[in-house]
């Protein structure tokens, strides 16, 4: 009743019809005023010298009561200053330019690399912590541009919901300097990115290109375009000597594959390719497993894959739930350079995940039912399945140990399996909406929206929490996050949980942490690689109890016109992440100190 | 959190300034007006978010991702509007009338939102108008979806109040 009645009222209500024209004269001066300031860039600099010379002999006659005149050649200062400023930006372009039309592969001596390895993996955070806040120089982008620059980070700031005070503070600061920084024309977009902190692998929507950091400097040492430019890269793996990218293109699935046995020249590989949208992908015992969604069609009802349709052999279904979409998989070896299996399962998944040696598949929440499958061998074994009281919260949420969080009508439930699927036990907490869980073998660790529980056989362990993210830093530590950039050090004492301690890094680390989803840990060595926006971090723990973090060395971002390049994160020579116009964040594994410079 | 499933293949997105007008012009005008309650501050709105998506011509995965997005700088655009303490209007005949002329039950209801704080009127402009989740308004507006909740219930109890005589079915 009330929806209709809002409903109606709001569908009489129209912008005044003529607001369009209005508009269109507005935003056409803006676009001749915008080509306007792009003329006074292609000035001549001869004549920009003879103009400001002139200029200035004629403030010296006049006196310095001529204040229009003293202001232009104030303003042709300016710009012959940023055209001096531009010249080595050029040239760093003109050599990432020729690289990638001659392909020539850059050297650096293994000595190089080895003294910048060490620099990455050991002294970083110690030095780091020693290492005094640089002052990044000026003059990375044309002056003329400057307003138009600032413009679209004033925008960018305050899209991040920034304050008013700190979007004016981020759009201030100076830009960073671009000596090693190596300008990969990244569209906007999903960025995928893999790297041993020396060489950095990056597939993007229109090439995939090596760029490697040596010598302190990033240099592009291959670039290969990609036919069908636009298609979203979704993840990235590396298995043995190849380098695969899953990718979505027309509504369907295709696996890039790239031999990186020589890592300066990559051999492009046959794509395979299967119908449906991208639903999942991962590695299992050096097989990549790749998952669609493909929703048959009169003209086409069965899904494809390599052009062929999926034998009916090969079709798994749940008779009491039919429908239209099917779930594509298919598992790829490298080793037999070939797909070892192919299968098309007549339901909708809505996610899965690998756990101890098995795949996992689940549909939606209601009804929910859990599928897992063996990958051991030729085949693709259906072994075993249960229907779930709630909802899987998330891939995460599947553990080795056979534990499943679940989100159910009253609560969260951890709930024990057998082999065979069949429960074992179950563990219920009666809170709110789980935004992130992950499950270990000793339990669960779980957010709510103000609280971060552990959950155990011997009960619910709650504290308040910020919360869209956690991390298991040890054994009894678990880090949790906010998507604004609050950080909360959590200890699993058995006499309950306590904060060790909290930090906020504003709007720093908000950044690093869109989408935690997308963290490649590795608890070996205690590296947390975090794809987030437009580059790549990394932290790492010492045994000091300090941790660093830092970025690869990508680093550009293209707005579509090259003037309006934005330099967005550099390393320096300790390696330190300088985040473009937010400052470094060192901080101990404690949390009690942190420096959030801003520089 | 997790990987999701898909949609299809991306549609084309309008990023040119009349085809956008004609996507989106009501559907801005709308959310500016609720957050606003001033038309001139609604155009004003729907102009700064349409330069800026010409401006900026961001990538969109298909046109649900632009709409998300046209909202989103709408919802950031009329802040920054509100926030300038000499822009401030209240609600008043002469902000709206052109909802008295017509149906009176729908415009009683209509000006009873107008009457809810700020915060309300876009939780519930966006969830019975718009039509999004709790979910998706809580990350439209950078809000918990439990403070979306409850701004839902607060803004439903709300208008029972006002809306005495005919207790909307919310």
């Amino acid at each position: 009743m009330f929806e209709q009645q809002y409903k109606r009222a709001n569908d009489r209500i129209h912008p005044r019809k003529d607001l369009l024209k209005e508009m269109e004269a507005k935003w056409a001066a803006e676009e001749a005023h915008q080509a306007e300031e792009r003329k006074v860039v292609a000035f001549p600099t001869w004549a920009k010298y003879a103009s400001m010379a002139a200029g200035i002999l004629l403030c010296v006659g006049l006196g310095m009561g001529s204040v229009l005149l003293f202001s232009r050649s104030r303003g042709m200062q300016e710009k012959s200053a940023a055209a001096q400023a531009e010249a080595p930006m050029m040239m760093a372009e003109s050599r990432v330019e020729a690289v990638e039309e001659e392909a020539k592969i850059v050297t650096a001596t293994t000595a190089d690399m080895a003294a910048d390895k060490a620099d990455a993996m050991g002294a970083a955070p110690e030095a780091m912590l020693a290492a005094p806040v640089q002052e990044a120089p000026k003059g990375m982008h044309r002056a003329a541009d400057e307003a138009e620059v600032e413009d679209n980070l004033r925008y960018g700031f305050a899209d991040q919901g920034l304050s008013e005070e700190a979007v004016e503070a981020e759009t201030a600061a100076p830009l960073a300097k671009a000596a090693n920084a190596v300008e990969t024309a990244y569209p906007a977009g999903q960025l995928l990115a893999r790297d041993d902190l020396l060489t950095v692998y990056l597939p993007t929507t229109d090439q995939v290109r090596v760029i490697q950091y040596a010598n302190r400097r990033a240099t592009l040492v291959f670039s290969l375009g990609l036919r069908e430019k636009g298609a979203d890269m979704k993840q990235l793996f590396w298995i043995g000597d190849e380098m695969l990218a899953v990718r979505e293109h027309a509504g369907d699935t295709e696996l890039l594959r790239f031999d990186v046995a020589d890592w300066k020249a990559p051999k492009h590989l046959k794509n395979l390719t299967q119908s449906g949208t991208f639903l999942g992908a991962g590695e299992m015992d050096g097989r990549l497993y790749v998952l669609s969604l493909y929703k048959a069609t009169d003209q086409e009802p069965r899904p494809w894959v390599n052009g062929e349709r999926i034998d009916f052999a090969d079709v798994l279904l749940d008779v009491e739930k039919p429908g239209d979409v099917y779930t594509v998989l298919t598992v790829y070896d490298p080793a037999q350079n070939d797909l070892v299996s192919q299968t098309a399962l007549l339901l909708e998944a809505e996610g899965a995940a690998a756990a101890g040696d098995r795949l996992f598949l689940w549909t939606g929440a209601e009804a929910a039912s859990l599928y897992a499958f063996d990958l051991d061998g030729d085949g693709l074994n259906l072994t075993a399945e249960i229907e779930l009281p709630g909802a899987v919260v998330d891939a995460a949420a599947v553990g080795d140990g056979l534990g499943l969080l679940l989100q159910t009508g009253d609560g969260a439930a951890l709930l024990t399996l057998d082999e065979e699927l069949t429960e074992t036990g179950t563990v219920a907490a009666k809170t709110g909406i789980v935004r992130w869980g992950q499950v270990f073998e000793d339990g669960a660790a779980f957010l709510t929206d103000s609280e971060i529980h552990w959950l155990t056989p011997a009960g619910d362990r709650a504290l308040e929490a910020v919360g869209d993210g956690l991390r298991r830093l040890s054994e009894d530590r678990l880090l949790a996050f906010s998507a604004d950039g609050k950080l909360q050090l959590v200890s699993l004492a058995e006499d309950g949980l306590k904060t060790l301690g909290a930090a906020d890094t504003r709007n720093s680390l908000a950044l690093l942490l869109e989408d935690p989803s997308r963290m490649d840990y590795d608890p070996a060595t205690g590296r947390l690689a975090l794809p987030a926006g437009q580059m790549v971090y990394q932290y790492r723990i010492n045994d000091a109890g300090e941790m660093a973090l830092w970025g690869s060395p990508l680093a550009f971002q293209d707005h579509n016109e090259k003037e309006q390049r934005e330099l967005r994160c550099r390393m320096t020579a300790e390696g330190v992440l300088v985040f473009y116009k937010s400052g470094v964040i060192v901080c101990s594994q404690t949390l009690e100190r942190l420096i959030a410079a801003r520089y | 959190m997790e990987e999701r499933i898909r949609p299809a293949a991306a549609a084309t997105v309008p990023l040119e300034l009349d085809a956008l007008y004609e996507a989106y012009a009501d559907m801005i005008y709308r959310l500016a007006l609720v957050r606003t309650r001033n038309r001139a501050d609604a155009e004003d709105v729907l102009q700064d978010v349409f330069f800026r998506c010409l401006r900026r011509q961001p990538h969109f995965r298909d046109q649900e991702h632009q709409k998300a997005w046209l909202i989103t700088a709408a919802i950031n655009s009329s802040k920054s509007l509100l926030d300038r303490a000499d822009r401030r209007h209240g609600v008043g005949p002469e902000a709206l009338e052109f909802l008295s002329t017509e149906d009176d039950t729908d415009n009683s209801v209509y000006n009873a939102v107008m009457q809810l704080p700020e915060k309300y009127r876009t939780a519930v402009h966006l969830f019975y108008y718009e039509g999004y989740s709790v979910e998706e308004i809580g990350k439209m507006t950078d809000t918990n979806p439990s403070t979306v909740k409850s701004h839902l219930h607060r803004a439903r109890e709300a208008l029972r109040t006002v809306l005495k005589e005919d207790e909307p079915d919310v």
